[in-house]
């Protein structure tokens, strides 16, 4: 299936959740926060949210300083 | 310049009290914003007095404590409410819940993921936060940027890291442009209610 990421359409395989997007792009979890169709998921959801066909998704990994 | 009295008694709810916590705080108090919430559960270092507003003579004390000695000696007619408290998804309501804005003034990558999640989650409020403010030299311009449907607003470039170093003038330059977000956030409000 395809999704929307941040503005680009990437290829996913139906069912997946974040922890799957997560660990196919790489995505630093512990600094990200994600939002699927407009709703932010909570991390302790990441492994049982299963994305949906043709969302659009949002990922914003933080950087320190502060 | 709003002079409504609403417009400054908007509560502004700020977790961290580190290098853009405190010095936001000074700023809004400065601005006229005259109801504060600041959470932070760390105590004053030597290494702190680099960037942060803190006072030799604190050092030790709870930050929370010596920054509220600090804005209520500036100006005692804040209300300021201070929690000496970590802050997560579980607790970020009760304190933060009549918040008319948050911000999120937390250092690492980390904290500022889980305390920004936490507020878009669980608070009904506009979101300020910070990323990528690292580096030696204040930045001519730093930018700010909104994220998920307007709900957020970045300041930084969302790359330069601590690991650059964060020195004064680029954490001060930081947190006066959080509190120009604040400033921002309260002005659209009032323009379309």
């Amino acid at each position: 299936m395809k999704v929307e990421m941040n503005g680009e359409v990437i290829d996913l395989v139906a069912g997946s959740t974040l922890d799957d997007l997560c660990r196919l792009l790489a995505l630093p979890k512990k600094s990200a926060v994600i939002s699927v169709n407009g709703e932010v998921v909570r991390k302790s959801e990441y492994g049982s949210y299963v994305v949906p066909d043709s969302s659009k998704i949002e990922v914003m990994v933080f950087v320190g300083g502060g | 310049m709003p002079t409504t009295a609403s417009f400054y008694a908007t509560r502004v709810g700020i977790v961290g009290a580190g290098g853009l916590g405190s010095n936001l705080a000074i700023l809004l108090c400065r601005m006229g914003f005259s109801r504060l919430v600041i959470a932070d559960y760390d105590i004053v270092e030597p290494s702190n007095l680099n960037r942060q507003v803190y006072l030799y003579k604190q050092v030790g004390r709870p930050k929370v404590e010596a920054l509220a000695q600090i804005v209520l000696d500036l100006l005692p007619e804040i209300e300021l409410l201070t929690h000496f408290q970590k802050i997560d998804e579980r607790n970020i309501a009760r304190p933060f819940e009549n918040c008319g804005v948050f911000v999120d003034c937390t250092d690492s990558a980390q904290n500022k993921s889980r305390i920004v999640e936490a507020a878009l989650t669980v608070l009904d409020c506009p979101v300020v936060s910070a990323s990528g403010i690292g580096g030696r030299l204040t930045p001519a311009k730093i930018s700010c940027s909104h994220r998920f449907g307007g709900r957020l607003w970045v300041i930084g470039d969302q790359q330069s890291s601590d690991c650059l170093g964060v020195a004064a003038p680029a954490v001060i330059a930081a947190a006066s442009a959080l509190a120009e977000a604040v400033y921002d956030i309260c002005r659209l409000r009032q323009e379309s209610p």
